[in-house]
């Protein structure tokens, strides 16, 4: 095939300033396609670096134990030993020490009761803390949902620190295949995994685009068929919300079609059990505080009463400083709002402008007051980040750090090792995950330790 | 703070003027960058030097708009640094590599190993002009595709149409863009 000559495709430069601007896209587009190639970017890196190593070691023939144990430290290649032999770490907290990987279970010596009454405590925290990230996994007491598009639906068993699939659950003895979790091979759909009423409700998808959902027990056994979907179209299912009240399953489905120049914000709610199907509200984001939620749609903030079915507008677009999305305008000041936080009686708000940029503000929920702010990450420009019960979490140049909403107070959680990149998946309170192209990371935030299930 | 603020700081030499632009379009060249190098080391060094040129260019230059005056000038800088790397033997295969991208306007944009001076000079020009009669939604698609770098995916996301019809759409421009170049005699 002919190639362009480089000095004429450089002449593509000095094409009119305005085609150059109106056809750069909002960052939020790009912004993952660039952190999946800035991860593989660092990853090739160090793997490259560790082919150095290892070419070294061969050639001037260090063969010692004490080289073996060091590299064997540095980068795992080991078989995990089984649970119950973690080994000892003399880590400290914050510390700015070598990373200290261990292949162990960080919730070793905890029973099921014990997890759970752990999980119990922070479940509104930890329900907050995939807000805004429909690719952040929910977790349940004993299990980190893993997305995995290679190996189907994929679970971190928090008790054994071992990868378990969801797809070969015991004693699942379906007579219609399609009743079957197994079937489902794609795995848990974004913002579907639900704990309440002692069972674990997941919308599953398989790898034709059907989804259905399914009810588990907690150590993830008896699995049933709630209900399967057939509108709206999987394919044009943006995001969704299963909430559990009063012994009700809301799943809320929002779809975003562009249609006539606008975007379009269709949802739908489910009430699986009987089958209905009701218009309730369009959902960008949400967070839930007992009976109450929050949510965000394109025209504003909203507060709903899950026991009443009340819906009350909070702030309207315009008092956010924004307008309706509206594409072929590129109006500088359109955009829509995110919640990522509800901290001391407050509401953290991201508006994101059409352009990529975002502002941020808080909204004090007992005066209706609206003040700006900067976030901890905004400042600091984090490859990763994740808001857990008030505080923000963000991996920069191979190290997580953890600092107030506000910015203040940054220290340092852990160095990964070799300075690589992660995104950070789900916080427990106790435990960041983290997830590499080959591993789940666990840190363990007290004492800055890493774990490799 | 604003373009105008910024510019100002480079007139006056003041080396504040790299510290605000690089917060304000710091990212932005890191994406125009990254779209073409696919690597962050080699990324951030064409960005850095983009900013020791902006700061050599103004004055005398005085941009009007500078996010485009900056942004030419890290796709200029990345395209060299591409092309270096390339010659030392490196070969991406990344998911919109430059080779890419120069391979599918081959036959629409001169490819001989020399192109003379005068043409090089007359086709930013023709670019406008045959832009200029695009309809907004494929001079949108064309430009983000080769000169932001974005993959298909990207660009079918962003306009809400599917990755078969941004394909279709471009092989239609870059027909259009040869017999337009070849009517005002540039030879392919």
């Amino acid at each position: 095939m002919r190639r362009t000559n480089y000095e004429a495709y450089k002449q593509l430069s000095g094409i009119r300033d305005d085609y150059i601007t109106e056809a750069e896209l909002p960052r939020a587009y790009v912004k993952r396609s660039m952190r999946r190639r800035r991860l593989k970017s660092r990853l090739s890196r160090v793997v490259q670096s560790n082919w150095f190593v290892a070419a070294v070691c061969t050639i001037v023939s260090l063969s010692t134990a004490s080289w073996i144990a060091y590299m064997g430290q540095r980068v795992p290649t080991e078989v995990p030993p089984p649970y119950g032999s973690m080994q000892e770490s003399t880590a400290t907290q914050y510390g700015d020490q070598d990373p200290m990987i261990l292949y162990a279970n960080p919730y070793e010596g905890m029973s099921r009761e014990e997890l759970y009454e752990l999980y119990a405590r922070q479940e509104t925290a930890i329900s907050r803390a995939v807000t805004d990230h429909a690719n952040r996994q929910y977790q349940t007491p004993y299990y980190v949902f893993v997305s995995d598009t290679e190996n189907g639906a994929r679970v971190l068993n928090k008790l054994t620190g071992k990868y378990e699939s969801i797809c070969k659950i015991e004693g699942c003895e379906h007579t219609n295949p399609e009743d079957c979790p197994a079937t489902y091979t794609k795995g848990l759909v974004p913002g579907s995994l639900r704990v309440a009423n002692d069972c674990i409700y997941a919308v599953l998808e398989s790898g034709q685009g059907e989804q259905a959902l399914f009810t588990f027990d907690l150590d993830l056994t008896h699995p049933q068929m709630r209900g399967a979907y057939t509108s709206p179209s999987p394919v044009d299912m943006a995001y969704r919300n299963l909430l559990v009240a009063n012994g009700t399953i809301y799943d809320v489905c929002m779809s975003i079609t562009p249609k006539d120049g606008r975007f379009h914000f269709d949802s739908a709610l489910f009430i699986v059990e009987n089958g209905d199907i009701q218009e309730f509200a369009s959902m960008i984001s949400h967070i839930r505080d007992g009976a109450l939620l929050y949510f965000s749609t394109h025209e504003g903030i909203m507060q709903a009463n899950l026991q009443t079915g009340e819906i009350f507008p909070l702030l309207s677009a315009a008092e956010l400083g924004y307008e309706v999305y509206h594409l072929p305008e590129r109006d500088s000041s359109s955009g829509y709002p995110l919640l990522t936080a509800l901290k001391n009686g407050r509401l953290y708000i991201e508006t994101v402008t059409v352009t990529g940029e975002s502002r941020y503000c808080t909204l004090t929920l007992d005066t209706m007051t609206l003040d700006p702010y900067i976030p901890a990450w905004e400042e600091t420009a984090p490859e990763s980040f994740l808001v857990y019960d008030g505080t923000a979490y963000m991996v920069k140049q191979g190290i997580v750090y953890a600092a107030h909403l506000d910015g203040a107070d940054t220290k340092m959680v852990a160095r990964l090792p070799d300075g690589q990149a992660c995104i950070l998946v789900s916080c427990d309170g106790r435990i960041l995950y983290a997830e590499t192209e080959t591993h789940i990371l666990m840190i363990e935030l007290e004492t800055g330790k890493i774990y490799i299930p | 703070m604003k373009d105008d603020g910024i510019i100002e700081l480079f007139q006056s030499r003041d080396e504040k003027a790299i510290e605000m632009t690089a917060e304000r379009y710091g990212r932005y060249c890191m994406q125009i960058a990254m779209n073409i190098l696919h690597n962050e080391w080699d990324a951030e060094e064409c960005v850095n030097d983009a900013y020791l040129r902006l700061w050599n260019s103004i004055p005398p230059a005085r941009p009007k708009v500078l996010r485009a005056f900056l942004g030419r000038i890290v796709r200029n800088l990345s395209i060299d640094r591409h092309r270096s790397i390339h010659r030392a033997g490196y070969n991406s295969n990344l998911e919109v590599s430059l080779e890419g991208l120069m391979e599918e306007l081959g036959d629409c944009i001169p490819s001989d190993d020399e192109v003379p001076g005068s043409v090089l000079e007359a086709l930013p020009g023709l670019f406008d002009g045959f832009l200029e009669k695009e309809t907004e939604l494929n001079r949108k698609l064309f430009v983000g595709r080769y000169w932001h770098g974005y993959s298909m995916a990207v660009l079918a996301e962003g306009y809400g149409i599917s990755e078969d019809a941004v394909d279709g759409r471009l092989r239609r421009i870059r027909e259009r863009l040869r017999n337009y170049l070849e009517e005002r005699g540039i030879r392919i």
